[in-house]
């Protein structure tokens, strides 16, 4: 067996990236979406046969025949023609359409043309489909990673809250299906928490703390206890990435900017933006210094036309929506430290010290300049407020209570890279079950991991 | 699609962005594992923080012991070959002593004299560094094919029973497996020992075989196909160097002259060849995902069925007991 020389292979499935690569690196190998093209002539999901059943009953099958002889249905054998039972040939009886199909960045270009269709397998962070998705991972093991799964142990991610019935299924995938050699499930929020321990700020490396993570679709406050998070006190918030860009492309509009679409809005938000400590000072300093106002000059893919967008306000304004979103939302109105707080608060009192202590940041859009001392502040002051009060109310007094925000350069892809860093070490494997461990004890084996305790 | 490329793509990518990074003026410092089939790996890391422009690639392979042995006492004639086929002036293979520590063999790239077709070579390392004995077997069947035709007719008479065989080359590509290279005068053998470590796959792996070797007969369209042979036995070629393992599978490919007359040609055969192993495990993964796919959908209509046979809710608004509704198996109603 020697499995010494691979490393393990780290990846970590999206809602809209997944994230492939191997540990001991310091970013993931391959980034695209998690987004499968498959072919529309007849596909192996369930829901499309599901319906040709249902609608040629038992009457009409000598009509149907021809059909149902390119049919992939295990029902539809005693419909194949003669001529095609003759052939003695596997292709000829059935199709291999379930090989036909695109992952990631191939997906997108193959789903513009009318033969693919494509699908999500990862909704709210959750796999819905598992036939998409088992094929999604077969394609990104021997295409995009070029690994013999059988050699190689493998660091995947789940969100908070998953069944573990989930679980049990990707275990049922990742060992019959690919003989994986160890596998090891992290929960994200865990992961984020160890990529921390990269920032000069971090002094203990526990796996207690509050994470803040932001991608595109939505944005969840997860504490953490001990390598436990807290599934009571999590709290989803409904502002992210894409409504900042929405929230920029609104402004560029309305002032009537050349370009307005998405993809220049996001580049802005990319380049630009960055979080200010107070809204009216930093209108004040703009109307002030001129310079501020920056302009972003649009690149045509034959670069003959040149278009300028002016940037303004809006390099400060968009992320302040975390902040007031009342400037972009009329339905969500409460700030993100308010939900870090009422977060922190719906967790048993023990611990509370410690999330507060420990403020973690996630994804891409938590990536804004001075996101992280923004938060602190605004966190600290309720914080002290609600010290004070409870002083003026009691009489005692309090020993304090101390916030910190940890913002590092890992950020971005910051649950992939604490699975490379726990996985490139020499106990990860110790932590893996293996498939002998699987054979022996059945796919339940993987409801329990025992916890990375790294000192 | 179920399609393989014979180069490294993340090589490929990685080589790509540093280049480009490295003509923006801006580049980076990398440490990075890159990972291949059976047991290779390649680190690509900035040796000199001062001096970007150039990186170290290394790579090491399973099948590196027994490569250098196909040449002859050591392995100078092996990355003399891959010299060869790196050749430009962005490369230059380390001497032994500067290899990194744990790896084969590092080769020194100048990233300012990259060019695409280089990257291409480069990502293609892997498979220049399998195909030396196979090199090394073409040349052998140049000349034994030269030797039987100087034959006298007399002689080529008795020989014809006995094919004149030349030496035959081992790669140990994995921990159990070997891949055997034996040239003779007429044709070149190329034997795969594989092992399967599951049981489910051994199944597989025989259906699979055996449609394999019979694709050819039946389909006329690739007749020109090299001949494939399995069993579970070692051929009589390798009988005497193959160690024993009753778990091992024997697959043969047969190549003969039209499989390697151009440089083209030869290319192309030796990165099919060397992907065969890999392309087959997928395909049987691919399989396995397509039957659980199947065996998910049966799920799921007999969960359909189970779910007609269940009562309405017990009891209606008022409280009262509604005569229970019965249904059959196939969702009729009962009526009594």
């Amino acid at each position: 067996m020697s499995f010494l020389n691979n490393p393990a292979i780290v990846m970590d499935n999206g809602t809209g990236l997944t994230k492939l690569g191997f540990a001991g690196n310091d970013s993931p190998s391959w980034i695209f979406p998690t987004a499968i093209a498959t072919s529309q002539g007849q596909s192996t999901g369930s829901n499309k046969k599901g319906l040709n059943q249902s609608t040629s009953g038992g009457s009409n099958t000598s009509s149907a025949n021809s059909y149902y002889a390119k049919s992939t249905s295990a029902t539809a054998f005693d419909n194949l023609n003669s001529n095609m039972l003759l052939s003695n040939n596997l292709a000829g009886k059935r199709g291999t359409e379930d090989l036909d199909f695109y992952i990631g960045n191939e997906a997108l270009i193959a789903s513009q043309g009318p033969a693919y269709s494509l699908s999500y397998p990862i909704r709210h962070g959750q796999i819905e489909n598992w036939d998409h998705m088992e094929r999604f991972w077969e394609n990104s093991i021997f295409k995009y990673l070029r690994a013999e799964p059988e050699d190689h142990y493998f660091l995947l991610t789940e969100p908070p809250l998953n069944p573990p019935e989930n679980r049990e299924q990707v275990a049922e995938i990742f060992f019959e299906s690919f003989n994986c050699a160890g596998l090891y499930i992290a929960v994200q929020a865990v992961l984020a928490l160890a990529a921390s321990w990269t920032s000069s700020k971090v002094i203990d490396r526990s796996l207690t703390g509050t994470v803040i993570d932001s991608g595109d679709g939505v944005t969840h406050v997860i504490p953490v206890a001990e390598g436990y998070v807290i599934g009571s006190a999590i709290k989803n918030i409904p502002i992210a990435g894409r409504d900042i860009t929405l929230f920029i492309q609104s402004l560029l509009r309305e002032r009537g900017e050349v370009d307005t679409s998405l993809r220049t809005a996001e580049r802005i938000k990319q380049e630009y933006c960055y979080v200010c400590p107070d809204i009216v000072k930093e209108f004040n300093k703009f109307d002030r210094n001129p310079e501020k106002f920056a302009q972003f000059v649009v690149e045509n893919k034959e670069k003959t036309s040149k278009k300028v967008v002016d940037v303004g306000y809006e390099r400060f304004l968009a992320p302040e929506i975390f902040f007031n979103p009342e400037i972009a939302s009329s339905d969500f109105l409460t700030p993100l430290p308010t939900m870090v707080d009422h977060t922190i608060q719906a967790c048993p009192i023990d611990v509370r010290k410690g999330l507060y202590n420990n403020i973690v940041l996630s994804g891409g859009s938590t990536m804004f300049k001075d996101f992280g001392r923004r938060l602190q502040r605004d966190l600290k002051s309720i914080v002290n407020n609600r010290i004070a009060q409870n002083e003026r109310l009691t009489g005692t007094k309090s020993t304090g209570v101390d916030v910190s925000v940890i913002s590092h350069r890992k950020q971005r892809n910051a649950v992939w890279f604490g699975g490379s860093l726990l996985a490139q070490t020499a106990e990860f494997r110790g932590y893996c079950h293996t498939k002998q461990d699987y054979e022996e004890y059945g796919p339940e084996i993987v409801r329990n991991f025992s916890l990375f305790n790294m000192v | 699609m179920l399609h393989l490329s014979a180069n490294n793509t993340l090589l490929e990518a990685t080589l790509i962005e540093l280049q480009q990074a490295v003509q923006e003026n801006s580049p980076l410092v990398v440490d990075r594992i890159v990972s291949d089939f059976d047991h290779t790996s390649f680190h690509l890391v900035t040796p000199d923080n001062d001096n970007r422009q150039f990186i170290h690639l290394s790579i090491v392979t399973k099948a590196w012991p027994s490569l250098a042995q196909c040449g002859g006492v050591d392995e100078s004639q092996l990355i003399q070959f891959i010299n060869g086929k790196l050749t430009n002036q962005a490369t230059e293979i380390l001497p032994k002593n500067q290899t990194t520590q744990g790896y084969d063999m590092t080769v020194r790239v100048d990233l300012t004299k990259l060019d695409d077709e280089s990257i291409h070579n480069l990502s293609l390392l892997k498979t220049y560094v399998m195909s030396f004995p196979f090199q090394l077997a073409f040349d052998e069947f140049q000349r034994l094919s030269q030797q039987f035709a100087t034959l006298a007719p007399g002689e080529e008479e008795s020989s014809l029973s006995q094919p004149h065989r030349g030496q035959s080359y081992r790669i140990q590509y994995r921990d159990d497996e070997n891949i055997y290279v034996q040239p003779s005068n007429d044709r070149i053998t190329v034997i795969f020992e594989t092992i399967f470590k599951d049981e489910t796959d051994k199944i597989f792996g025989k259906v699979f075989l055996q449609e394999f070797v019979d694709a050819r007969k039946r389909n006329r369209s690739i007749q020109s196909a090299p001949q494939v042979l399995f069993s579970n036995v070692a051929p009589r070629e390798i009988a005497t160097t193959s160690m024993e393992n009753s778990d091992s599978r024997f697959i043969t490919f047969v190549l003969f002259p039209r499989h390697f007359n151009n440089t083209e040609t030869q290319f192309k055969t030796i990165s099919q060849i060397l992907q065969f192993r890999n392309y087959f495990h997928y395909h049987i993964k691919c399989s396995k995902a397509f039957m659980h796919s199947r065996m998910r959908f049966r799920v799921n209509t007999f969960i359909k069925v189970l779910n007609r046979a269940k009562f309405d809710s017990e009891e209606n608004e008022d409280g009262e007991k509604e005569p229970q509704q019965r249904r059959t198996f196939t969702g009729r109603k009962m009526v009594y």
